[in-house]
Order: C-alpha cells, then structure tokens, then sequence
C-alpha cells in the first residue's frame, strides 16, 4: 500500500472511530431524555389515579432533562467542529482552541479505560498554519497508543509549548505501560512527516511513555 | 412484597437513578449501581432475580460482569443494553449466555416484559 493511501485509509478509520464514539454518547443523552420523559408521564399518570402531582418533583426532572439537553448539544457542537476540520487542508489553527476540542472527543476512550488527561498549555496561544485533521488526528493517535499500551487508571499528560517558531506537544504517560517492547508506531511518523514535523518516542528506564510532536509554524 | 427483585447496572448515573425511579413505580424493586466492581459485590450482598446491565462500562465491562456474576450465581438471568450502533454486542451477550439484549434507547414496557419472561424461564 502507498503512504498515501495508508493516510486516506488511516483518516477514514480515525474519523469513523470518533464519530462511532460521539454517536455513542449522543445515544446516552437520548436515552436518559427519553427515560426522563418517561418519569414525567409516569408521574401524570399516578396523578391520574388519584396520587398528588408533586409540581416541586416534575421541576426538578425538566432540569434534569434541561442538563442533559445542554450535554448533548455540547456533543453535537464538537462533533460538527471536528467534521469541518476536513473542509480545508491547510489554515490557520489556535493549537489551544484545537486541543480542548480533540480532549472533549477524546473523553469516552479515556473514560472507558479509566484514564485521566491533565493539559498544560501556554498562556498566549499558538497559531500554526497546517492541516487541523492530520493534527487532530497524530494527537488522539499518541493517546490512543498510549492508552493501548497501558494499564488502566493511567494518568496522561498534553503539554503544548512553543518550539522553533512552531509547536511541541508532549503526550505522556505517568504510569508505566505494560508492553515495553512492543510499541508501534504504526502510521505516525509517515503522518507527522507530511506535517513537516517529527514524532520522539521516550521510554524511560521505569517504563513510562512519552510521545513528542514537533510542529513547523506552517506546513511545506 | 415485590413483584421482581432486580440489580441496573450502567455508567451513566442519571440513567440508573431514573430508570429506578420509574421501575420502582410499577412495584419492581431495583437496586441501581454505576460500575461492575459494585455490582459484583451487590450480588455477594443481595438476592435478585434479574441483572439488567449495559455492555460498555469503564473497569470491567458488561459481558466481563456478567460472567463473573455467573461464578457467584449460577441461574442468575442477564438481559443486555446496548448501543444503536452496536447490535452485534448483544449477539455477542446472546452467545455469552445472556436471556435478551435490548437497544438504547429502550421502551420500559419490553424491558419489563423480558424481565418478566426471564423469571418465568
């Protein structure tokens, strides 16, 4: 298979992995709307027959149905984000406004393996001219990696800071990871290389992983 | 005295808290719990005649739970919940040994009925 088609085919699989996984949740939300819908006419109906509507507990279930209605629209915001980040290849990027995006799409893979992601990011943007879905995509590919290659409960780092003109962004892991010789790197330095950038792989002496992406300010 | 004894298990709490709330309506006893790790630990604790849980949870999953559930109580019945996207989990939970699997999101009404049929099995 060619580079190229090795990154069209990674970029489908990664967009389908995301958009499986906000759908999930979106799909949670719905659930527990239609569950707190129900309630309410659970409740209408006792009252029919006779019980006392409580209008203090029919308040407090449209609150309810009020947080997760804002919950999902969050979701489909960041979903609909991250499908324009397709619209066009190279643009100027806030690295931080494209983080805490990718970190929100991020959340469920965390979630489901118990992991927590701590940022730490400059105080002063960065802006990079380059290709938001390959960026997007190289990030969650390392936490990805990272979480593959973890225990659960794993505590992970993104650390985003200036470099050369360009970005540095650290993701790394402060448990040791269970497969020390078996990390694959899989398509990423063939990503990062059409970036113009470079992926660092570090394994300390105690296990822990950490991935290093270098950024140009703006993509060759 | 109850008309079911049931152990809910999902990771979303809101899920769990108003599923209870309206099963407890219909004179179903249900204890709600967010995590596989509780619920094992809820079946050493409790008598229930149906585990009604979801597939996808953090820490050990459904059909993990399950399994290990069984270890504890053998005739123990299951019915899954799943995800719209994912029915073949459910197949999978079928294979597994579990009564029924219902998708997200689901009707109170055919989750009693299974239950029911579950018991009566």
């Amino acid at each position: 298979m060619s580079e190229k088609d090795l990154l069209r085919e990674m970029g489908l699989a990664f967009f389908g992995r995301v958009t499986a996984s906000f759908s999930h949740e979106i799909n949670n939300v719905m659930t527990i709307i239609n569950e707190l819908a129900g309630l309410m006419d659970d409740l209408l109906r006792v009252a029919d027959q006779g019980r006392p509507l409580q209008l203090e507990r029919l308040k407090g279930i449209s609150e309810r149905i009020g947080t997760q209605v804002k919950r999902g629209e969050s979701m489909i915001k960041r979903l609909n984000r991250f499908a324009h980040t397709i619209d066009e290849a190279v643009k100027t990027i806030d690295m931080i406004d494209l983080l805490e995006d990718l970190i929100a799409l991020a959340e469920r893979p965390l979630t489901l393996r118990r992991a927590r992601l701590e940022t730490k990011f400059p105080e002063e943007t960065i802006f990079l001219i380059s290709n938001p879905f390959g960026l997007q995509q190289a990030v969650f590919s390392c936490i990805e990696l990272i979480l593959a290659a973890s225990y659960d409960n794993q505590l992970l780092r993104l650390i985003l800071e200036k470099q050369d003109g360009g970005a540095r962004i650290t993701i790394a892991g402060e448990d040791p990871i269970i497969k020390l010789d078996d990390i694959n790197l899989s398509f990423l330095p063939i990503l990062m290389e059409k970036l113009g950038g470079k992926i660092e792989v570090i394994l300390t002496d105690n296990g822990r992983l950490s991935l290093i992406l270098s950024l140009p300010y703006s993509i060759p | 005295m109850a008309l079911l004894r049931v152990l809910l298990i999902d990771d979303e709490e809101e899920l769990v808290f108003t599923l209870t709330e309206r099963l407890m309506l219909r004179g179903i006893e249900v204890e709600g719990v967010t995590s596989g790790a509780d619920a094992i630990k809820c079946v050493r604790e409790k008598n229930f005649d149906v585990v009604v849980l979801d597939i996808k949870m953090p820490g050990i999953g459904g059909l993990e739970v399950m399994k290990r559930i069984r270890r504890e109580r053998e005739g123990m019945r299951f019915i899954l919940m799943t995800g719209r996207g994912s029915p073949e989990e459910g197949e999978e939970g079928m294979q597994e040994g579990a009564f029924a699997y219902l998708v997200k999101p689901i009707n109170i009404e055919d989750l009693i009925k299974k239950m029911m049929e579950a018991v009566r099995v």
